[in-house]
């Protein structure tokens, strides 16, 4: 029996929307899943895997007891800070969204994804079981966020570049400064020693430092070795070859035992200090290799071309020649930034209470003995939500000095 | 610059020597003068030595022994001595060299303003009347990497100009254009052989070598094999190695 929808031609209402739909669907899926047996047999694949990969690790997760991280979440974003003095981590917080959403909203039309994520992430901890005065430093984020991106818009380039670089270079000392205060115990902004300082506070204090200095110490070790001076050449392939040639572990534990052997014992520095100066040495060897690329990739015509318009040696390097390696290397400088922040993890074996140190501690109170898969996911999606929203920011980067012309960014 | 007595050259080569190592000797004792003005033409096969020779004028190269005399400074190991002959002395490369970080008016306004300290708003003027003579003045805010090879070497040679040199020094400025592209530049090295500036011209050209030049200088095997005005050198060669690479060249 014919019925109306079976005749041919041009269908209206919703049941002729449904069957267009479906069968540009079915076309789709025969053509980009189905084209041949072996397309067949790979999407057939993909989709068991998938499908064990929700029924067997997602489903059973969130049928888990997750309480483990709503009671640690404090320790496990600041460690052991004092709870009166987490104001002053919770303003660095608010810098950062201020500048965060200052800094990109200039760059026109969509929000990037970096900041996207770091707005969900915010608008989660909203959602999540914490304290009052906590979800109102959240909003009071989501909000300073939006005014610095909207309020950038009604600056020009200039001043936007300016204030957003004045903001960024005074970020670290600034925290630095807010984190340690800086009256005696009964001040209004008594001293927090560092060894009171833990989790994702630690970890972010350690790694951005590295990268802030790691980045100079790098260009300039790199700039020693081609140097024309045979000590200082001779100093920096040494330093770079030796660094190089350890283990992380290693030169955290030589940093460990042997810095406070070296300096005279009043200096006394913290493990704090010490696992600085380890991750630092370590980072800017590494870094140090990374622009003696980039330098060998400029070619020797433009030193020619500044030296025949009496460049000097330095001009030269600051207008001529780093310019373009700088551009050159954004891609390499991301992937080693993300490195220094998953390699600072590393602090926790010389008994810093880094992420990583936290987590082994509350795993090994028997309260939370079953929860470790928990704990584990959750550093692992912190981790992931900053090396994400760092690589995304890149692209960005990337995308507007004109370096890819691709869209290197996926998804 | 000290002033050039009448008759003194302005660039001054005694019997000058370069070898990277004592075997493989690439000048072998050159000795000429170039006279404040005049339009000389470097011409020879590839290897010959001749860009390497010109390069030594303006200290890109060292030399191992004898001397060159730039406006009265001689280039020695001395850093000073250096930057003074550099001062007197544009160089114009076959691969334009620009910096392709900088839009064109960086290219040409950057030396200025950190070298000889000019102001930015006086250094972007002269870049614009040195971009207006070399035919670039609509393209002063684009970038090297969307400019045809003719218009990039012009703007190279917009750039050493800005400098003020009074000598001009061309390594082979054509040889990497395109055929369509090589009057526009060679138009600009008229104009300035018009404007009596002193030039030294490595070049394949040898229409312009004929039309421009007060003396052309044949370069082989590190040494210089015959000087003489165009019309005596291309209408009267002397020496046997002449004759054999005009016959060369001018085959086809």
């Amino acid at each position: 029996m014919k019925t109306l929808s079976d005749e041919p031609g041009p269908k209206t209402g919703a049941r002729g929307w449904i069957s267009r739909v479906a069968g540009r669907a079915v076309f789709w899926a025969r053509t980009n899943l189905f084209g041949s047996w072996f397309d067949s047999l790979l999407t057939m694949a993909t989709l068991w895997v998938a499908a064990s990969i929700v029924s067997r690790g997602l489903l059973p997760m969130a049928a888990l007891d997750w309480s483990v991280i709503r009671d640690n979440l404090k320790l496990i974003l600041t460690g052991s800070y004092p709870e009166p003095q987490l104001w002053r981590v919770w303003i660095a917080v608010l810098y950062v969204s201020l500048f965060g959403g200052f800094s990109f909203g200039g760059a026109g039309g969509r929000m990037p994804r970096s900041l996207a994520i770091v707005a969900a992430a915010q608008c989660f901890l909203f959602l999540a079981p914490i304290s009052t005065s906590s979800k109102a430093y959240v909003a009071c984020g989501i909000a300073l966020q939006l005014a610095g991106f909207f309020s950038s818009r009604l600056l020009d380039a200039r001043a936007r570049a300016w204030i957003a670089g004045a903001a960024w270079i005074s970020f670290l000392p600034l925290s630095f400064f807010l984190a340690y205060g800086m009256t005696g115990p009964d001040g209004w902004m008594p001293v927090v020693a560092t060894n009171y300082w833990g989790g994702l506070l630690l970890t972010l204090m350690i790694s951005l430092t590295s990268i802030a200095l790691s980045f100079p110490l790098g260009l300039l070790l790199a700039l020693g070795r081609r140097s024309s001076l045979v000590l200082v050449r001779a100093a920096s392939t040494c330093f770079i070859e030796v660094v190089r040639g350890v283990p992380l572990i290693t030169i955290l534990f030589i940093a460990y035992l042997i810095i406070p052997l070296a300096l005279p014992a009043s200096l006394n520095p913290s493990v704090f200090i010490r696992a600085m100066i380890g991750v630092i040495a370590f980072h800017s060897a590494y870094m140090a290799e990374n622009f003696r690329g980039g330098l060998q990739g400029i070619p020797r015509t433009q030193y020619e071309a500044a030296a025949s318009l009496n460049l000097s040696k330095g001009k030269t390097m600051v207008f001529v020649i780093l310019p373009q390696v700088m551009k050159r290397m954004i891609p390499v400088l991301v992937s080693s930034f993300t490195g220094t922040l998953k390699d600072t993890s590393l602090i926790s074996i010389i008994g810093l209470l880094d992420m990583i140190g936290i987590s082994s501690a509350i795993v090994s109170n028997p309260e939370y003995m079953t929860s470790s898969t928990q704990v584990l996911v959750f550093m692992a999606a912190i981790y992931f939500v900053l090396c994400y929203s760092i690589s995304s920011a890149s692209y960005r980067l990337e995308a507007r000095l004109g370096v890819t012309t691709t869209k290197a960014g996926g998804l | 610059m000290k002033t050039l007595r009448a008759g003194e050259p302005i660039i001054s080569c005694r019997d000058v020597h370069k070898w990277y190592t004592p075997e493989f000797e690439v000048l072998k004792g050159v000795s000429y003068d170039f006279y404040e003005g005049e339009v000389t033409v470097v011409i020879g096969p590839s290897g010959s030595g001749k860009s390497t020779f010109v390069r030594t004028i303006n200290g890109l190269e060292e030399h191992q022994s004898g001397s060159v005399v730039v406006g009265g400074v001689e280039l020695t190991h001395s850093v000073k001595n250096l930057n003074a002959v550099r001062s007197q002395c544009g160089m114009v490369f076959q691969s334009f060299n620009l910096f392709p970080h900088l839009s064109v008016m960086d290219n040409i306004t950057l030396a200025p303003i950190w070298v000889k300290k000019e102001s930015k708003s006086a250094a972007r003027d002269r870049a614009m009347a040195l971009l207006e003579r070399v035919g670039m003045a609509g393209h002063a805010s684009k970038y090297p990497g969307q400019l045809s090879g003719g218009e990039q070497q012009r703007v190279a040679i917009a750039r050493s100009l800005a400098m003020d040199p009074s000598i001009m020094l061309f390594d082979e400025p054509t040889s990497a254009l395109d055929p369509e592209m090589i009057k526009e530049v060679l138009d600009v090295m008229t104009e300035l052989a018009d404007s009596r500036m002193t030039l030294v011209v490595i070049t394949h050209e040898l229409g312009f070598a004929k039309a421009v030049a007060d003396h052309i200088v044949f370069f082989d095997n590190g040494k210089i094999v015959e000087t003489g005005s165009p019309d005596a050198f291309f209408g009267d060669p002397r020496e046997e190695r002449t004759k054999l690479f005009l016959s060369q060249i001018l085959q086809h």
